[in-house]
């Protein structure tokens, strides 16, 4: 039996499809980014050495857990989608059963929405594995909607991410598509606006994924297909069916599904990885590092940003944690650079306990961009000099990078290092001219000296074996300041020339009654 | 048994060589006269170094405390800044001094401080600067860092470099670069490696006013250039003082 049930007239059918069909041609442009078997993947991208193993993740770690996606290779196998974890390792032995953190899947689920974001700003995750972008106005700056689709799928596999695209008029309709273009070659599949319905007509109902109960009840009825659910009127399926019946029937009838309503996208970027037993020491755990770095790096790619600031977060043996902030001298996405940071600061500041957990956070940062000039001398290019910066910063250690500065201060030694970030040169610049004067080597910290005076000018300095007696001497210089905070300066400085032809600058701490060498003029 | 050439008849090829040498040496004479010069910042400089710094080579800045390499280091600098190009401090020495540097005419945004420990740092510092080209003139500040050729390793964790790969390093990442590495040394430190090398004697400090019981002030380090630069294959000394 195929009959079909009475349930209303031609005319609320055809009500229904031109309301439909106005709305659609004037409404969104929605692509369904979606990632086939999810889990597995997000598992891969955590994990590259299981490329190749036939894996089928399991909802939990018991026995009696459901298999929720299976790689083909286990497929292959035998393996399917609802057997419990103890059937696949009972029935297809030769299938890896595992499961994806919590960390790995959130990681590659916002790896998935970076690369959406870098179409369109406004973009929706609705599951795991499956984002709405909302195309409409961007679609004209890549040619067409198939090469948009081609193009959002190579930036997905630059994260270690294989998706297929659908392109409709609404959310639900590109779902559809995208799942029809696991089976097609390109991963595309573009429905042309106002053609939802025709599209859909066709295709079994399964495909639109109603709930069981509202399936079984239309296979009675002797419904097979969505074009035979969109001819229905929609107020009799909603007496019948209610509002699950509704929901399928919009969705057969190919119309909108509301306003897409933007998510709204965390600023940082975090990536981790739980460890199958604990690191005790640096070089496996830079081994980890770098893997989740480039992960990062990949999604900054992207997102065309890099790492500005680094924080790296531990959970240590016994339930602790460790949190490790980095801040980088320049914006880059040198992987290298920062692992090189990272290893000085372990050094430096041991976790003090075995890690179980890794896990980076990340502030991106936009890279520095100069509008390079046409006849004026050539400048380091910005990219590079990010990565150079970087490096720098890994050898020398932070805050010993950038250009000098001198702080407004009347304190001895007001040098200070700030970011190097040479401006362009302007054609109305004027050189600063040199004023003149001596060329101070500092003593970082200063020496002690001994010093011999007649009343209170320096006759004899010695520091070790140099100086001798004062052949020369110019001063003193004051310097009184700051007595109103806690640390009050005022010294007295010579610049005093010994015997053996060295011209240094003394200061005597009137704080502390003692004599110093800030420097030797060369 | 192989038959040996009588040594009358191995004069002639032996000539020939020499010969061929004298020519290698002489077109290597040239070339590097046509080298192109860096602005060292000071006529006289300029004057002693026959147009300035050889671009694409090492060159160093050697004498004892108060002789004038900081400053003369710092002129190169001053100039290059004043073109609108950038410079890079490596300095290993932790000395360099922005006051100073800012009285002398550096614009200390267009300068890069590198505030490295160690020999094998700092060159390392350098080679990452070079690399990223761009950077005319880049100071290597080693005086008190390295204990001088006779120490010819140093030790870090089992590991190091010799003072012979570390400067051939430099000079190969100067030459790449086409940039001017100076080396400010108190004791020779680039060797033959060194495309100019400039000896100073401390001759003390330039004052102002008349000391007499007056006012009296530090203008300056007197330079006292003696200089041996290699070129042309032969040594030549220039003195000069400013």
């Amino acid at each position: 039996m195929n009959r079909q049930p009475e349930l209303g007239g031609g005319g609320s059918r055809t009500r229904g499809g031109e309301k439909s069909s106005d709305r659609l041609v004037s409404g969104w442009r929605v692509a369904c980014l979606r990632v086939p078997s999810f889990p597995v993947q997000a598992l891969r991208r955590s994990c590259p050495e299981l490329a190749e193993t036939p894996l089928a993740v399991a909802a939990g770690p018991t026995p009696r857990d459901e298999i929720v996606a299976v790689s083909a290779e286990a497929v292959a196998l035998g393996a399917r989608v609802g057997w419990t974890a103890a059937q696949v390792r009972q029935r297809a032995p030769g299938v890896k059963v595992a499961v994806t953190p919590p960390e790995v899947a959130a990681a590659a689920a916002e790896a998935l929405a970076d690369v959406a974001e870098g179409f369109s700003p406004r973009l929706r995750r609705v599951a795991p594995g499956e984002v709405w972008l909302d195309v409409a106005g961007v679609v004209p700056l890549w040619g067409s909607e198939p090469r948009l689709a081609g193009e959002v799928l190579r930036r997905c596999r630059r994260v270690g991410l294989e998706g297929c695209v659908g392109v409709a008029s609404s959310g639900e309709v590109a779902r559809v598509a995208a799942r029809l273009a696991e089976g097609v070659s390109e991963g595309v599949v573009v429905v042309p606006p106002g053609q939802e319905r025709e599209f859909l007509a066709p295709l079994p109902l399964p495909v639109l994924d109603p709930p069981p109960a509202v399936l079984a009840t239309l296979a009675r009825w002797g419904l097979a297909t969505a074009g035979e659910v969109a001819a229905l009127a929609r107020e009799e399926v909603a007496l019948r069916l209610g509002r699950e019946g509704v929901r399928l029937h919009r969705l057969a009838a190919g119309e909108e599904d509301g306003a897409f309503v933007p998510d709204l996208r965390p600023e940082e970027l975090r990536e981790g990885v739980p460890l199958e037993f604990p690191l005790t020491s640096l070089e496996p755990f830079l081994f980890v590092l770098h893997g989740v770095l480039s992960r990062l790096a990949q999604r900054l790619e992207v997102r065309g940003e890099g790492f500005a600031d680094v924080f790296l977060e531990l959970g240590l043996e016994g339930g602790g944690t460790y949190e490790l902030p980095l801040r980088l001298v320049a914006v880059t996405r040198e992987v290298a650079a920062v692992q090189a940071m990272v290893r000085l600061q372990l050094e430096a500041h041991p976790p003090g306990a075995p890690v179980e957990e890794v896990a980076v956070r990340v502030v991106p940062g936009r890279l520095r961009l100069v509008q390079g000039s046409l006849f004026g001398p050539p400048q380091p290019a910005p990219g590079k000099l990010a990565q150079a910066l970087a490096r720098l910063a890994a050898l020398a250690g932070t805050g010993r990078v950038g250009a000098p500065a001198v702080r407004d201060s009347h304190r001895p030694d007001p040098a200070a290092v700030v970011p190097f970030a040479p401006r362009p040169v302007a054609g109305d610049e004027a050189a600063q001219q040199p004023r003149g004067g001596p060329v101070l080597r500092r003593f970082r910290p200063p020496r002690p000296v001994q010093v011999v005076t007649v009343g209170s000018r320096p006759v004899v300095a010695r520091l070790g074996r140099w100086g001798g007696v004062v052949a020369r001497c110019a001063g003193p210089y004051r310097f009184v300041g700051e007595w109103w905070s806690e640390e009050p300066f005022a010294r007295d400085e010579y610049d005093v020339a010994t015997a053996d032809g060295t011209v240094w600058r003394l200061a005597f701490d009137r704080l502390e009654g003692r004599w110093w060498a800030d420097g030797v003029y060369d | 048994m192989a038959a040996v050439a009588p040594l009358a008849d191995a004069a002639q090829p032996v000539a020939e060589v020499l010969q061929r040498l004298r020519e290698d040496t002489r077109r290597w004479a040239r070339r590097e006269l046509e080298r192109p010069r860096l602005d060292a910042g000071a006529p006289e400089l300029n004057r002693v170094l026959g147009g300035g710094w050889p671009v694409g080579k090492v060159g160093e800045l050697l004498g004892p405390d108060s002789s004038g390499r900081t400053t003369a280091a710092m002129a190169a600098v001053a100039a290059t800044t004043r073109r609108g190009e950038v410079a890079a401090w490596i300095d290993a020495a932790d000395a360099f001094d922005p006051p100073s540097a800012q009285t002398a005419g550096v614009d200390l945004q267009r300068l890069l401080w590198v505030r490295v420990r160690g020999v094998e740092g700092a060159v390392r510092a350098a080679e990452v600067v070079l690399e990223v080209g761009g950077f005319p003139v880049v100071v290597v500040d080693l005086v008190g860092v390295h204990g001088g050729q006779r120490r010819q390793r140093w030790h870090r964790g089992g590991r190091g470099a010799s003072v012979g790969s570390l400067r051939l390093r430099l000079a190969r990442a100067a030459e790449r670069a086409n940039a001017v590495v100076l080396v400010l040394s108190g004791h020779p430190w680039a060797g033959a490696l060194a495309g100019a090398v400039v000896p100073l004697a401390g001759r003390g400090g330039r004052w102002g006013g008349d000391g007499n019981g007056s006012l009296r002030w530090l203008e300056g380090v007197a330079l006292e250039v003696t200089t041996a630069e290699v070129e042309a294959g032969e040594r030549v000394g220039w003195r000069a003082g400013s």
